[in-house]
């Protein structure tokens, strides 16, 4: 029986019957799934078996366990991904379907060990859905307010607590986000949901407070070039700005959340300073910002890089407070996310299906998409709210409108293997 | 984040060179990486490369003007001391942000030596090997499952290409019927062309005897088989179910010590099958131990379909270590999920060395037709490179190379770092 917190963090629902080596000819032949329903077959799982034998080559309990293996339900991939109407809430069936593991009782040094590599990943992580505005702002195509509304909806939806729905930048610099206000009005009715905004300076706060926003974000830079460059003043005029947007904040009682850009690499500086993005970090903390999402706006980290960066940081600014902001332009997000988890970071940005390319290098990715990290987090055991299938709609219903591919990989996976199976 | 107040637009770039920003961004796996920062840039400081690692001789047209990082060297010496004291007060004492000029070249020294290393000392990290092989699996693995068969003679190419950029061990062919994988029905031929090929390993597939028969006959030094964890996908896969390709492998291991040919096992299906859904690691642990009890010198774990989240890969990588031992294991995941540089970071953190991928992702998935397979060898490089973790790869070689297959077989690359390195490279040299 796996004994190890870190282990049974994987562990879906219920773990599926050790199956003995010494198979024969006549070993199980292909299980059949008597029902489709993931809870019923789960509960037949548990019943069918209590114990792990330890690993043997002696096949004196293989009969038995063999015809255990033969009686438990479980659907092929292709039946069991007809999820979306088989989950319930934080369960699906491709986690459904790989989640069901156990361990051999040998090693347990390395076992130990690899808990470690797990057990410091958070058993909640709240994910910061970021398409609707730094999806849509870098995407060629400039989507209608409804279309806006529509997916904001849809993302609601899935589960999703968070979701930046806009930006009150200058509709000069940001045409695809000039429908700030109209997009406001139009889910101003969602309750139980956080919707926080983007606002450069005090007049795009105060229009956003007009619009009816409640949540705010500010977004100073590591790097001094790229804060000129990027938003015309240096670093310390920056956050001169976010501080007062900050008091004004406060008398609203409006919370006010941090971003930090290039807090890994900067495309004109090259390496950023881990203690730089302390220096902002604490900053931001220290002005009254709920929350301090570390963005990897180029994508260029790696763990290597993106640990010492975590390290300075947690020394200024508790774990909780921190959110991590990485673009999967290199391909390294994931990685990096499962490197920040297990340093105990429990907030993710993403964005669904990938929406929003990288600005420098053009036809390059950019944000990670929600679908691959919830999947990933789904995998590990890690609760999010967030239910894949609705979030694929989501997906799929935002990609049908920009006229292009999803750049999620899960989503694009599951949606072949439904098509597939569909035809079955 | 992206550019919030105004889009930046791509005029207004310092004007940095091509290559140079390409340098910057590309892990320096040839280059002199004493200010590596374990982040894959490299700061060239107009030193000349002195690794074995082929180096691009033009590092000595770069004059100062190129690096303009240099104008910030006060900055950064100014965060030095800043970060010293966060650093030497933080968790470990890693002497990160420090431009020390003593540092010697990264490749030339063990990566104990941690006074010249940026090494970290994070518990995290500290577990990751600091050398792992890269098994390239793309003329075998890849072109395999590509829709597009490629001519002998671009085979041939891109293996001699591949074993330029530092590789040392390149799946060349498969000696499986022409009738199940057209692809790769000029096997003999590739053999041939390839046979002048020196220092480079090049395991071929063969799926019985006389597949290995015509495998030794048309030169192979090495081979490889590949049982399946799951019996349904050995049934569907290879025609017959797992104690019975186990009984063949048997017989090839058999015949291969005879001839002193070392013998690679594969092993697929290791997280979930298509058919039968996850598997367990008890299994996946049985397949290892009886390729590795029969000869096998190395085996590699396949998440065949790419459905591995480091939840399930950790248990099974338990369940395997606990039979074979972990210098012997390799790890071979598909990026159909997305899922699979997260799935190698938490393998090497757990001791595994050995990664299989393929060049620019070669390779998509027959069980979610036009979705991803193999990782790209890119992307991997580029975050063992970032990591400090040594290759002797190179990888803008590696990324020229996988432009050249990629035009051949008329697809876009499927390595992200390839792509993004190489637009940032096409949009530099407009300015």
């Amino acid at each position: 029986m796996i004994t190890i917190k870190g282990m049974q963090r994987g562990r879906f629902l219920n773990p599926i019957p050790q199956v003995v080596t010494g198979f024969s000819s006549s070993a199980a032949a292909i299980p059949t799934c008597s029902s489709c329903d993931a809870m019923d077959t789960a509960n037949q799982l548990q019943s069918l078996h209590s114990r792990y034998p330890e690993y043997t080559r002696d096949s004196t309990k293989a009969t038995e366990h063999r015809s255990a293996f033969n009686k438990y339900n479980i659907r092929g991939l292709s039946q069991c991904l007809n999820w979306p109407k088989r989950f319930n809430h934080n369960s699906h069936a491709a986690s459904y379907l790989v989640n069901h593991h156990f361990t051999s009782d040998r090693n347990t040094d390395a076992k130990d060990f690899s808990s470690k590599l797990l057990k410091g990943i958070p058993d909640f992580v709240k994910i910061v859905e970021v398409g609707p505005r730094d999806g849509l702002q870098n995407e060629k195509s400039i989507v209608p307010t409804d279309v806006k509304v529509e997916l904001i909806k849809l993302l609601v939806s899935s589960g999703l607590s968070v979701i930046e729905a806009t930006s009150f930048v200058s509709p000069k610099w940001v045409p695809q986000l000039a429908d700030a206000k109209d997009v406001l009005e139009g889910i101003q009715d969602v309750e139980g949901v956080s919707f926080p905004v983007l606002t450069p300076n005090l007049k795009g706060f105060e229009a956003a407070v007009a619009a009816g926003a409640k949540e705010v974000a500010v977004f100073p830079a590591a790097s001094e070039s790229f804060s000129k460059a990027n938003l015309n003043s240096g670093i310390e005029d920056n956050l001169a700005r976010c501080r007062d947007i900050a008091s004004a904040s406060r008398s609203y009682s409006i919370p006010v959340r941090g971003y930090i850009s290039c807090v890994v690499g900067c495309p004109f500086e090259g390496h950023v300073a881990p203690a730089k993005v302390a220096y902002v970090a604490k900053a931001l903390n220290e002005m009254g910002c709920s929350e301090i999402s570390l963005g990897d706006t180029i994508g260029v980290g790696t763990p290597g890089t993106v640990v010492p960066m975590l390290e300075a940081v947690l020394d200024v600014v508790p774990v909780d407070k921190l959110a991590v902001h990485f673009h999967d332009t290199y391909g390294q997000a994931l990685s990096n996310t499962l490197i920040s988890l297990q340093m105990g970071i429990s907030v993710v940005d993403s964005s669904v299906s990938g929406l929003g390319g990288c600005p420098y290098a053009k036809g390059a990715t950019g944000n990670v998409a929600t679908e691959d990290v919830v999947y990933m987090l789904d995998g590990i055991g890690v609760k999010t709210n967030v239910d894949l299938g609705k979030l694929m709609q989501a997906g799929d219903f935002i990609c049908k409108h920009l006229g292009r591919a999803s750049n999620s990989r899960a989503a694009t996976a599951l949606s072949k293997v439904k098509a597939h199976a569909s035809k079955l | 984040m992206s550019s919030l107040e105004e889009p930046l637009g791509l005029d207004k770039l310092p004007s940095m060179n091509t290559v140079d920003r390409i340098q910057r961004f590309s892990s320096g796996a040839c280059r002199p990486r004493e200010d590596n920062f374990g982040m894959g840039i490299c700061f060239i400081e107009g030193r000349s490369c002195s690794t074995s690692n082929s180096c691009d001789e033009d590092n000595e047209e770069y004059t100062a003007e190129t690096y303009p990082w240099k104008r910030h060297t006060r900055d950064i010496a100014q965060c030095r001391t800043f970060s010293q004291k966060t650093m030497t007060k933080g968790r470990n004492s890693m002497k990160f942000g420090m431009i020390d000029d003593s540092l010697s070249d990264f490749h030339s020294s063990p990566r104990g030596n941690s006074k010249d290393i940026p090494h970290s000392t994070h518990k995290f990290l500290s577990s990751i090997p600091s050398y792992v092989k890269i098994v390239e699996v793309g003329p075998r693995d890849g072109l395999q499952n590509e829709k597009n068969t490629v001519p002998t003679a671009v085979k041939i190419e891109l293996i001699h290409r591949l074993a330029s950029c530092g590789l040392s061990v390149i799946e060349a062919t498969s000696f499986v019927s022409p009738k199940w994988v057209p692809q790769l029905a000029d096997a003999k031929d590739v053999m041939q062309g390839v046979h002048g090929l020196e220092g480079i390993r090049l395991p071929v597939l063969t799926p019985n005897l006389r597949g290995f028969d015509a495998a030794i006959a048309a030169g192979a030094r090495e081979v490889a088989v590949f049982a399946s964890a799951s019996e349904s996908f050995s049934k569907s896969n290879i025609n017959c179910n797992i104690e019975e390709s186990l009984v063949r492998y048997r017989a090839v291991t058999r015949a291969a010590k005879e001839l002193s040919i070392p013998v690679r096992g594969y092993v697929s299906c290791v997280i979930g099958c298509p058919v039968e859904g996850p598997i367990p690691p008890s299994k996946v642990a049985y397949v290892a131990k009886e390729l590795y009890d029969m000869g096998c010198f190395e085996i590699s774990l396949g998440d065949t379909i790419g459905v591995g989240t480091p939840g399930t890969v950790v248990p099974m990588l338990l369940a395997v270590m606990a039979v074979v031992p972990t210098e012997k294991l390799a790890v071979h995941f598909h990026d159909t999920y997305g899922q699979s540089l997260s799935n190698i970071l938490v393998s090497l953190q757990m001791g595994i060395s050995t990664v299989d991928s393929s060049i620019a992702g070669l390779g998509g998935c027959p069980y979610a037709k036009g979705a991803s397979g193999n990782v790209a060898t890119e992307d991997v490089v580029y975050m063992l490179n970032g990591l400090g973790v040594k290759t002797n790869t190179d990888l803008g070689k590696l990324m020229s190379v996988g432009d050249f297959i990629s035009k051949q077989l008329g697809r876009p690359s499927g390595s992200k770092t390839a792509v993004a390195l190489s637009q940032v490279t096409a949009e530099a040299s407009k300015i």
